[in-house]
């Protein structure tokens, strides 16, 4: 009677054979765990490093390290800690083969079947003497289960799982229809130019501000949050105007009300003239960001 | 050993001879050692060294492993090392793989090397099939390098290896059976070696067909987790393409089968966001490849119809349309399930009803055909996805009526929506964009639209646009000639001739077939001249396509006129290409559009496939559209010459009419006489059919004369039975008196007396029979007087007959009153045997007689017809004698008309000598000349009273 009828070896990130026992046995339960192996092999992203799946006669026995998942199905009389040792030495003899970049370039299935006559003489060596050769090793293995023992799981559980497994997921290309907005038309060049112009004036006097506030105690301090408040809301608009957004009418109104408040707050330190300036450049640029209007069609030809 | 060690020091090779050497020493011990083990480990010491010294170990060794295969069957090791090393000689793959580092021309032959080893290998075919057989070893290490061994053979030399297997008995099924391996090593590398094998070759791809392929190869895709597997099923998916793509007969056991129904669960893709990765992208590329194989153009449009008609009814088109509008699908997926689902739906009413109904999911919901119009006319969407939904719009449209007006029917001002964005929108907004690529699919679309379809042509020439404000509307047949005559003043995207040509490949498609369209170009006055102006030029290469199409267009005003417009008719164009063109030089403009190179690229295929977009110029519709009118136009135009040739015939002719016209003449002359002859036949033969009427008339009667006299004849034969009866019942009464034997025998005497007698007379009856046959037809009076003979002799044999029948009678109750007499004398048998003796001879004559009697009523019948016959020839006699005597009766009246005209004659005669002498007398009375005048006078007078006379006569 053997105790460990199959092998298989098989890479985590999408479940790529590697390698696995090249023996036929005639055994139903055999091959119904096979396909269990095969359906575990696609989810081993989301299990842990250890599990077993028992079954009436055979357990299924996996072990996941470095991207290599290393499975086996034993008889249920065999106990866990020698399929798990044996899981262990199959992954000492598999990584002094092939290395993780050999593992990681494979495309088609089975690349290193030649492994299958290790798995053999491992197979062969666990089926006749019933553990490793070392009683240290087992013993080491053995602790190693009593502190983190391996997650008992069901297919039901695999199963579940196993929807969300695609691999590696690519950059998708929109489809459809992409909003576009009017040209730029004369008027809108000239708000544009002039909404930079304040910003740039309240950028430098808040800058400027900010030097006297540092010797003078921070008394005008608000004076500077206003200028530079201002200067956000001069920038918000121009990219208003360019690009298209959602619920505009809102965005536009909001910023010309800030704008008309900082204004109003630094009647002070600035004259009449400088105010009627800054305000009348604020209501060109919202008028002009509403009025224009997305490019449905050409204006050229209407049916 | 130390004299061994002292040998070898005194031999220092190189590694290349020591190489070879150890080879030749393997191979050796692998021909001549005996046993198994020394030629197992020889055999595995060649295969570690087949790599590294391919060359020599292919040459020295191959026959001998080959000779392992046929030899050592029974030990599967050394099989599996055998076939390792053939395997590793043929293979280039793990070569090139090691060689990557060196030349190009180091791993040419390294490939030349492996070709040589196969063609080594299967020199003999046996190899072959001993490989074959091999494969039927369950052990792994044996049937998995002979199958990777099969697979090398093939890629190095398919053809010849496909014939070898294709001859090999029960070949191709024990490759089959590879694919039902539980060893999922082999059964992948079998697939492998199947896609190599069905490459090119049409019987083998029937046979693995027929071997159950398609149903193993769909369940190891549904078991490798179907799109979602991984490089298995798209191996899979490559042997089916290699099955079904041109291999009709596959493709109809495909669908017969019920395999189409099985591609549906493909198609199930998840709503999940949790995107693509590339071997599914793959996996599902090819199975929309697959699906379009069944459904291609390329096959025969009842193959085509049906997988169409099934792909709709198992709802696989439905699941495709479902990818179609959904989110997230990666774009080269997305492009091919639109190429997909175009020839699902080409020339399938239903499938294209089933397109038109499907929406986006969107608010509001929109068709789906005017979301993919959007992808076409943005010029933003990738050059290949704008390619397919061209594509997909053509086959929506293909033999599609009532699709292609419902795309018009968006541009008619009568139900334009002004809220939702339509089809024809779309397409107007393509056609004058900026955008050139934009230009040509817009126009190929719409030309789509008008495909063979003479009514929505008429249609589309109700539709008006409206350029720009105060403006009038312009019609869209008026905007595109401007576009086209003032296009180069425009700036736009691309290349100009593009546009030109797309523009072109429309007005032609619009206007061919239809009359009334060519009515509304040609009423323009600007488009013939700009036609003509662009014909004439010499331009670069590039324009002269141009040129082409615009003489296309030229020719098909002129082919296609209805001469409707007084300007433009056909004979006005036609003088105005004479003149401003030249038709030598119209016709070689024309003929360039067939001898550019992208015109027959596109006649290949209805899928526009074009490499670049600089290439898309011609459409594949619109090709078939300038084959069948190049030949029709150029003969159109060509052809007033031909009419001045045909003048010049009719001058000859003319001369030839008079000469015709005699000719005519004679013949109608000839009639006449043939005709006049023929009325005197037709007068001869109709006095012929009166004299034949009369003739029956007479027959007739005859007959009915001979009707009675044979009623007349049967009375008297009744009669004459009766008689007989009579005198049979007085003979019966006078038998009942007793008699004694002596009076029978007087009796029996008498009546072989009589019997004499009677034979006697019946001999002389005979001759006279034969006597009158030799005569034959006597006169009238001889027959009559034979007749009434002829009666009396058959009224005497009647009365013998009666006679002899009353004896006959009287003789059997003389029997039967002997044979009651008879009973009481038995003590006499001497007397007894005399009595039967007699009795039998009497009844001999009995019979005798009868048969006499029988030949005399036959003779009695015979003469009866005689008589007939000569009572007919009576009758006919009869009637000859009175038409003669009818015909004397006539001649007797007839003279005596002729005497009495004699008399009256003598009478006038008589008058006339009295008048001479009357006349005589007076003369001789009168001797003066004036006296002479009066005799004339006279005379005169004398010769009314004649006249008066004569008439006289006449009147009595």
């Amino acid at each position: 009677m053997s105790l460990i009828l199959f092998a298989f070896v098989v890479r985590v990130r999408d479940g790529l054979p590697l390698s696995a026992s090249t023996d036929f046995l005639h055994n139903k339960e055999l091959q119904e765990k096979k396909q269990q192996i095969k359906i575990i092999s696609k989810s081993l992203n989301v299990l842990p490093e250890r599990g077993t799946v028992k079954g009436h006669e055979l357990n299924i026995h996996f072990l996941s390290c470095e991207g290599v998942s290393y499975m086996s199905v034993c008889a249920c009389t065999l106990p866990a800690a020698t399929a798990f040792c044996f899981l262990e030495d199959l992954r000492w003899e598999f990584t002094a083969c092939f290395d993780n970049s050999a593992v990681a370039m494979a495309n088609r299935p089975y690349p290193f079947l030649e492994f299958d006559s290790a798995i053999q003489k491992l197979q062969q060596h666990y089926n006749q003497k019933g553990g490793p050769s070392l009683e240290v090793t087992l013993a080491e293995v053995q602790e190693d289960l009593r502190s983190s023992p391996p997650q008992v799981l069901t297919m039901e559980d695999v199963v579940l799982s196993n929807g969300a497994a695609n691999g590696h997921v690519e950059q998708t290309t929109a489809s459809g229809q992409s909003q576009r907005l009017e040209p730029v038309s004369a008027p809108g060049i000239l708000s544009l130019v002039l909404n930079i112009m304040c910003a740039a004036l309240n950028l430098i006097r808040g800058v400027h501000l900010i030097e006297y506030t540092f010797q003078d105690d921070y008394d005008g301090l608000w004076n500077v949050v206003a200028f530079l408040v201002a200067f956000l809301c001069c920038v918000c608009q121009c990219h208003l105007y360019l690009f298209h957004t959602c619920q505009k009418r809102l965005k536009s109104f909001t910023l010309l009300t800030l704008i008309v408040l900082c204004n109003a707050f630094l009647f002070g330190p600035r004259n009449i003239w400088q105010l009627v300036f800054h305000l009348s450049v604020a209501c060109l640029s919202t008028l002009l960001t509403l009025h224009r209007k997305l490019q449905d069609r050409n204006t050229d030809c209407g049916v | 050993m130390d004299f061994l060690r002292g040998v070898m020091g005194s031999k220092p090779a190189g590694p290349q001879p020591t190489g070879a050497e150890t080879i030749q020493k393997l191979c050796d011990r692998v021909a001549s050692s005996t046993l198994l083990e020394d030629r197992r480990d020889a055999v595995r010491a060649l295969k570690s060294l087949s790599k590294k010294y391919r060359l020599e170990v292919g040459t020295m060794s191959m026959d001998h492993l080959v000779r392992i295969l046929q030899t050592d069957r029974s030990d599967t090791e050394i099989l599996g090392y055998a076939l390792d090393t053939l395997y590793n000689i043929v293979c280039n793959d793990e070569e090139e793989e090691q060689d990557d580092s060196e030349e190009e021309n180091q791993q040419k032959q390294e490939d030349d090397l492996g070709a040589q080893f196969t063609d080594k290998f299967i020199q003999e075919p046996e190899n072959i099939t001993l490989l074959l057989t091999l494969l039927e070893e369950f052990d792994f290490h044996v049937r998995w390098p002979g199958v990777k061994l099969l697979t090398a053979l093939l890629k190095s030399q398919c053809a010849q290896v496909q014939g070898i297997v294709l001859v090999s008995p029960m070949g191709v099924s024990r490759l089959m059976d590879l694919l039902a391996d539980s060893r999922e090593v082999i059964r992948n590398d079998g697939l492998l070696l199947l896609q190599q094998l069905t490459k090119g070759n049409a019987a083998i791809q029937k046979i693995v067909a027929f071997e159950n392929a398609f149903e193993r190869l769909l369940d190891i895709i549904t078991e490798e987790g179907s799109s979602d597997g991984g490089i298995v099923v798209e191996d899979c998916l490559l042997l089916l393409l290699n099955l079904l793509k041109n291999n009709s007969s596959n493709q109809n056991f495909f669908k017969e089968g019920s395999y189409i129904q099985k591609m549906k669960p493909w198609f199930e893709v998840g709503d999940d966001n949790s995107g693509w990765s590339a071997q599914k992208v793959t996996n599902l590329h090819l199975m929309l490849q697959l699906v379009r194989v069944l459904v291609s153009p390329v096959n025969s449009p009842g193959a085509t119809a049906s997988c169409q008609k099934a792909m709709f009814q198992c709802g696989l088109l439905q699941q495709l349309c479902t990818i179609l509008m959904a989110t997230g699908v990666p774009a080269d997926i997305l492009t091919e399930t639109i190429n997909t689902v175009s020839e699902v739906i080409r020339g399938s009413e239903v499938n294209q009803d089933y397109f038109a109904s499907v929406n986006a999911p969107s608010n509001p919901p929109r068709p789906a055909i005017v979301v993919l119009l959007m992808s076409m006319v943005n010029e933003r969407q990738p050059f290949v996805l704008r390619c397919a939904v061209l594509y997909c719009f053509q086959c929506f449209l293909y033999k599609n009526q009532k699709g292609q007006g419902e795309i018009v029917a968006t541009l008619l001002p009568s139900t334009i929506d002004a809220n939702s964005i339509s089809a024809g929108q779309l397409l107007c907004g393509g056609l004058f964009s900026a955008d050139s690529l934009s230009n040509w699919c817009a126009a190929v679309a719409l030309a789509h639209a008008l495909q063979d379809n003479l009514t929505q042509k008429e249609q589309l020439l109700r539709v008006q646009l409206a350029t720009s404000l105060g403006k009038p509307p312009v019609s869209l047949l008026q905007q595109c000639t401007n576009i086209l005559s003032q296009g180069d003043k425009l700036n736009r995207r691309g290349s100009r001739v593009q546009t030109k040509v797309g523009l072109l490949m429309l007005l032609c498609t619009w206007i061919s077939n239809c009359p009334i369209a060519v009515m509304h170009f040609l009423h323009n006055q600007d488009n013939v001249p700009f036609l003509t102006g662009q014909i004439s030029e010499n331009l670069g290469e590039d324009e002269r396509l141009v040129q082409g199409l615009c003489a296309l267009l030229l020719g098909i005003c002129i082919y296609y006129n209805d001469n409707s417009l007084e300007n433009y008719t056909k004979e006005k164009l036609k003088q105005l290409i004479e003149k401003r063109i030249g038709k030598e030089n119209f016709v070689e403009k024309l003929a360039f559009i067939t001898k550019h190179e992208l015109y027959s690229r596109a006649a290949q295929k209805p899928q526009p496939a074009f490499s670049t977009p600089e290439h898309m110029l011609f459409d594949h519709e619109f090709t078939k559209l300038v084959k069948e009118l190049e030949g029709m136009i150029t003969k159109a135009v060509l052809r007033s010459s031909e009419e001045e040739k045909k003048e010049e015939e009719v001058k000859k002719t003319l001369e030839q009419h008079d000469s015709i016209v005699t000719q005519y003449k004679e013949l109608i002359r000839e009639q006449d006489s043939q005709i006049n002859e023929l009325k005197k036949q037709v007068t001869a033969l109709t006095s012929q059919t009166e004299n034949l009427e009369s003739t029956i008339t007479q027959q007739l009667s005859q007959i009915q004369q001979h009707k009675d006299q044979y009623n007349i004849l049967k009375l008297k034969l009744g009669k004459d039975t009766q008689q007989a009866g009579n005198q049979a019942e007085a003979a019966h009464v006078n038998g009942l008196q007793p008699e004694e034997l002596s009076q029978l025998r007087e009796r029996l005497e008498e009546v072989q007396r009589q019997n004499q007698l009677l034979q006697t007379q019946l001999t002389e009856k005979d001759s006279l029979i034969t006597s009158l046959k030799a005569e034959g037809v006597p006169s009238v009076e001889d027959s009559t007087s034979e007749v009434t003979e002829l009666r009396k002799e058959v009224e005497g044999l009647k009365a013998q007959l009666q006679s002899q029948t009353a004896e006959i009678t009287q003789l059997q109750n003389e029997r039967q009153e002997l044979l009651r007499g008879s009973e009481p004398t038995v003590a006499v048998p001497a007397e007894e045997s005399v009595y039967k003796e007699k009795i039998a001879e009497l009844e001999s004559r009995l019979s005798a007689q009868t048969t006499e009697n029988q030949k005399l009523k036959g003779e009695v019948k015979t003469l009866l017809e005689s008589k007939e016959s000569m009572e007919k020839d009576l009758a006919s006699a009869t009637s000859t004698s009175a038409i003669l005597q009818a015909e004397k009766n006539k001649l007797q009246q007839e003279v005596q008309e002729s005497k009495k005209e004699q008399d009256d004659l003598l009478m006038l005669l008589a008058d006339q000598d009295q008048k001479i002498l009357n006349l005589k007398q007076r003369l001789k009375d009168l001797g003066e000349p004036i006296e002479d005048e009066d005799e004339l006078d006279s005379r005169d007078q004398f010769e009314d009273d004649d006249e008066e006379e004569e008439e006289e006569e006449c009147d009595e």
